[in-house]
């Protein structure tokens, strides 16, 4: 391809501004703000437009710094010509949203622009098919800046990009911005180490979730063992309550029985004392009145005996205890007067008399004697209580108590019994209350094992999809970087070749050839067969090799294509005259079989140029042009 | 729950009797996987419950004789003291009815286990590791059961038992049928001899032995769907058990159901575009109503990078419970790129290979990921969704 004319209609600080470029080498000299810039920016323009790489219709920052100064239509116009004759004119409209372009044959004028693809940004492919690369590899190869030193460093990176560009032609498909995407992605997931990355995050969440989990499940067990003791204490406590209502029962029987017992008992005793007392009673009576017959006939004894029998009766009313001892002295102190006087009225009545009063005597002094000790043991049977109180006492308890078969055990030994199985329910009643209490506060500490087993699990499925779009991350890297490599694989000999006849013109023969290894190293043979690291040769060396490089690149991108014209932008800034004029040399060489503009605000440059036989084309300083 | 239709037979000979089999109730299940928050699961938990009562009403309502629950009634790791209160509760509410139940993997009979330890309802029986057969006093008729005793099971556990009563209903109540299990045969099921088997482990309803048009053993499924591996409706088997004649119905008693959908949204050009899809799926009583896990599909517009989360976040409201799945792929001419002379071109090939050869799932997914990656990464793209 052969750029034969540039027409800017409006564009930045130019306006009708056309430039006529010849084949060969064409030197573009101008002073700094002459407008180079704008005119390579022009012509990148018109070859590729001003949208970004990629799917959508976005456009560059160029799109609106180049607008026409001055307004009007922002616009320009093309024309070139194949390496097969064919001439076309290009015209291009660069206003963002309403841009667009047409293809015309320049000879017929017949619109062409039909017959190129567009993408998915609206773009009209033509300059892909009529160049013979695409933007990306045209900046990559064709489009040569300032060569700055030490830029040698950076080629191993640039044979990669381009070796991938050779096939597709795209930057955007450059292997190591995708691996930088992927390497990014995968980092934004993290790892276990990392432990605020989402990964690290979900790991350790894990790691508490289960933790707490298996807590729980063992506060669980806890409870249900707890739970399980409860259950048997409170069986037992049931049983005890059970054995405590019979043995009770029994108890409040041997009580009633020996109640029962006591009140017959107490209550035969006292009819017996009562019978006894009934007696003396009846003896006395009978007495009393023969003594009252004889004292009529006025006899001293009766009234003695009387004195007596009232004196014992007296004492024996008042409730008081006489010893029998005393009642006898008495009684025989008033019969032995008695029998005195009688013994001296009547003797032998008397001694009948006597006989059966002594006996009477001795039967009264009996009953009394019987009736005192039944009231003494009578008195230690009911101690502080009466017959009433122990008659009510026994009416209580025959409606208390149950009914049952009659104990076979005494009431003490029962109430022992009764105790010993009380004390062994406050036992189990304590033990069931402290359980049931630990069952509580357990209850309320132990976190819902059902909830745990559910976060755990949705932690498991996060780590889970975190790992296998890490698998699948790495599974991508790993493809490009092998696809990558079977590029370079291919691409470094050829690159090698390319560059190896480069060398030699670059470095005036010191150098035979360039080896590019499958790494893209690079290393250079010298005329007797010594290798030599890039590392070692001098500043200026690796920078005419990097130029080569860059020459050898668009030779192989273009390899069997259109011959895509070179354009370089003040390229031997830093160059020493001598290298200028070697680096000048060899694009007149190239100039040749392809189109080469370098544009320069050097005179060294156009000088050089004019020496070589070159085209020069000399920019006016753009403000003065801009009012022209 | 309303059963219109059912109307017990009237079987002649010996008299026929009225079965509720119920399986699966899993109260307390954790609801693993089900989607939605832990707020939702802990719902759901209630739902269980609810729907558990509704089933004791049913039993009440229809004059039930014997109700058999053939296992995993709750979940041992998750039930509570107050589970079980809340379950031997319900049973009391029905102290006519016979209740068997055998035990299943979820719900084992383990020492310190609730069955063992809870004093349960008198009309309770609760079956153990050892076959047991109650002849009811009242009725004639006989329930054979066994209950794990054990987390697994692997062997068949009734092999040598036979009931042949024939002047009885002879029912069997046995969790299990599979793997480590207690698996058994639909043969060793018709070996026992009974009238009607109630069986329970398998979550979706199915007869497993019939005979001469009788059907004699089968899964009643989980009355509530308990995940999105449970679609359709559930519920319990309600019927007659006679000598001569089996009349059985599904009641449904299922709450809610797991809806399991692919949303293509094919086209979609914004976050919009695929809620307004999702929301499409069905109408809006039926979304609050159910459980529904959407799998996104289709080719999309490889910049339009779905965000689950926010979208999941934007239906909320929209859905009772949603779980959002995104299979969609971006949208590239896979043939076109891979004719492409570029290493992008080498390594779609490269990538579409593998996922040919790939010998499984998780290897197919793995390499179209990949592949999806990989083509993001090449056209600029970094960084997390």
């Amino acid at each position: 391809m052969r750029i034969d004319e540039l027409y800017l209609t409006a564009f930045g600080r130019f306006r009708g501004r056309r430039l006529a470029l010849g084949p060969g080498l064409t030197v573009l000299y101008g002073p700094n703000e002459s407008g180079k810039t704008t005119i390579q920016k022009f012509l990148l323009g018109m070859l590729y437009g001003f949208k970004k790489p990629g799917l959508r219709r976005e456009y560059t920052a160029d799109a609106a710094r180049y607008r026409p100064w001055e307004g009007g239509g922002y616009r320009g116009s093309l024309i070139y010509t194949l390496g097969d004759g064919q001439t076309f004119r290009v015209e291009r409209e660069f206003e963002p949203g309403s841009d667009g372009l047409h293809v015309y044959d320049h000879r017929t004028g017949a619109d062409l622009t039909a017959r190129f693809p567009m993408d998915r940004r609206r773009e009209v492919l033509f300059a892909e098919a009529h160049v013979g690369l695409s933007e990306e590899a045209f900046r990559a190869t064709a489009w040569v800046g300032q060569l700055a030193v030490g830029q040698m460093e950076a080629a191993r990176e640039l044979v990669a990009r381009v070796a991938n560009l050779q096939e597709s032609g795209r930057e955007d498909l450059s292997v190591q911005a995708a691996l930088d995407a992927l390497r990014d992605r995968a980092k934004a997931i993290g790892t276990e180490r990392a432990v605020t990355s989402l990964y690290g995050r979900t790991v350790r969440a894990m790691a508490e979730t289960r933790q707490a989990l298996e807590r729980a499940e063992g506060a669980r067990e806890a409870i249900r063992d707890w739970e399980a003791r409860l259950t048997e204490v409170r069986a037992v406590l049931d049983e005890l309550d059970g054995e405590l209502a019979e043995l009770g029962g029994q108890w409040q029987r041997a009580v009633l029985a020996e109640a029962e017992a006591k009140l017959d008992r107490v209550t035969a005793t006292n009819r017996r004392v009562r019978e006894l007392w009934a007696r003396a009673e009846e003896l006395e009576r009978r007495e009393r009145p023969s003594r009252g017959q004889r004292a009529g006939r006025s006899s001293p004894g009766p009234a003695l005996l009387g004195s007596a029998a009232v004196l014992v009766a007296a004492a024996v009313l008042a409730g008081v205890v006489i010893r029998q001892g005393w009642v006898a002295t008495i009684l025989g102190m008033a019969g032995l007067a008695s029998a005195a006087l009688w013994f001296h009225q009547r003797s032998q009545a008397a001694a009948v008399a006597a006989a059966r009063r002594e006996q009477s005597t001795m039967e009264l002094a009996r009953a009394q004697d019987e009736a005192e000790g039944l009231e003494g043991a009578l008195q230690a049977l009911l101690g502080a209580e009466t017959p009433e109180s122990l008659a009510a006492d026994v009416e209580r308890l025959r409606a208390e108590t149950p009914a049952g078969p009659p104990p076979a055990r005494s009431a003490a030994v029962l109430q022992e019994e009764v105790r010993r199985l009380e004390a062994r329910r406050a036992d189990h009643a304590a033990r069931a209350s402290d359980l049931a209490a630990r069952v509580e506060t357990a209850l309320r500490d132990v976190p819902d094992t059902a909830d745990l087993r559910r976060a755990l699990a949705d932690l498991a499925e996060e780590k889970e999809a975190y790992e296998a779009e890490l698998a699948a991350i790495d599974l991508a890297a790993r493809t490009i970087t092998e696809v990558a490599g079977e590029i370079h694989r291919e691409f470094a000999p050829r690159l090698g070749a390319a560059l190896g006849g480069l060398a030699g013109v670059l470095t005036g023969g010191r150098y035979r050839s360039v080896q590019v290894d499958e790494e893209a190293a690079m290393r250079v043979l010298t005329e007797d067969d010594r290798t030599v690291e890039l590392t070692a040769l001098s500043g200026g060396t690796a920078d005419q090799l990097y130029l080569g490089l860059r020459l050898a690149l668009l030779d192989l991108l273009t390899e069997g294509q259109e011959r895509a014209p070179l354009l370089l932008d003040d390229p031997f800034v830093q160059y020493d005259d001598a290298r200028a004029a070697a680096a000048l040399s060899l694009l007149a060489g190239i100039a040749r079989s392809r189109q080469v503009l370098v544009l320069t605000c050097h005179r060294r440059e156009a000088d050089l140029a004019r020496g070589m036989g070159a085209s020069v084309i000399e920019l006016v300083d753009a403000a003065a042009e801009g009012t022209a | 729950m309303v059963v219109e239709s059912y109307s017990p037979m009237e079987v002649k000979g010996v008299q026929a009797i009225k079965v509720l089999h119920l399986a699966d109730m899993h109260l307390e299940w954790p609801f693993v996987s089900a989607g939605g928050d832990a707020l939702r699961g802990r719902l759901r938990r209630e739902e269980l419950k609810a729907v558990f009562a509704g089933i004791i009403d049913l039993a009440a309502r229809e004059g039930v004789q014997v109700l058999l629950a053939a296992g995993d009634l709750f979940e041992h790791a998750h039930a509570s003291r107050a589970t079980v209160k809340f379950i031997d509760d319900q049973f009391r509410r029905i102290p006519d009815v016979a209740v068997f139940i055998s035990p299943g993997n979820h719900d084992p009979y383990l020492e310190g286990s609730y069955w063992q330890t809870y004093p349960w309802a008198p009309n309770v029986h609760v079956f153990g590791p050892e076959p047991e057969q109650v002849d009811l006093e009242h009725l004639p008729i006989s329930v054979l059961g066994w209950g794990f005793g054990a987390w697994e099971v692997r062997q068949w556990q009734l092999g040598h038992l036979r009931m042949g009563d024939p002047g009885r209903i002879n029912l069997a109540v046995l969790h299990g049928g599979e793997g480590t299990y207690h698996p058994f045969t639909p043969a060793d099921l018709a070996a026992l001899g009974a009238d009607y088997i109630a069986l329970g482990h398998i979550h979706k309803e199915g007869v497993v032995l019939e005979q001469g048009g009788r059907v004699v053993a089968r899964y009643s499924g989980s009355p509530e769907a308990l995940g999105f591996g449970e679609p359709g409706v559930h519920g319990v088997y309600l019927g007659t058990v006679s000598k001569e004649a089996n009349r059985f119905q599904f009641v449904p008693t299922g709450l809610r159901q797991y809806i399991t959908a692919d949303v293509d949204v094919t086209g979609a050009v914004s976050p919009e575009d695929v809620a307004a899809a999702a929301l499409a799926v069905d109408d809006a009583a039926a979304r609050q109503q159910h459980c529904y896990r959407l799998r996104l599909t289709g080719r999309i517009d490889p910049e339009l990078a779905i965000d689950l989360p926010v979208l999941q976040e934007k239906l909320a409201g929209q859905f009772y419970l949603l779980r959002l799945e995104d299979a969609t792929e971006p949208d590239y001419d896979l043939a076109a790129l891979a004719r492409e002379k570029s290493a992008r071109g080498l390594f779609v090939r490269r990538l579409l290979a593998l996922e040919e050869s790939a010998t499984g799932d998780a290897e197919r997914q793995r390499a179209r990921r990949a592949l999806a990656l990989g083509l993001g990464a090449f056209a600029g793209k970094g960084g997390g969704r």
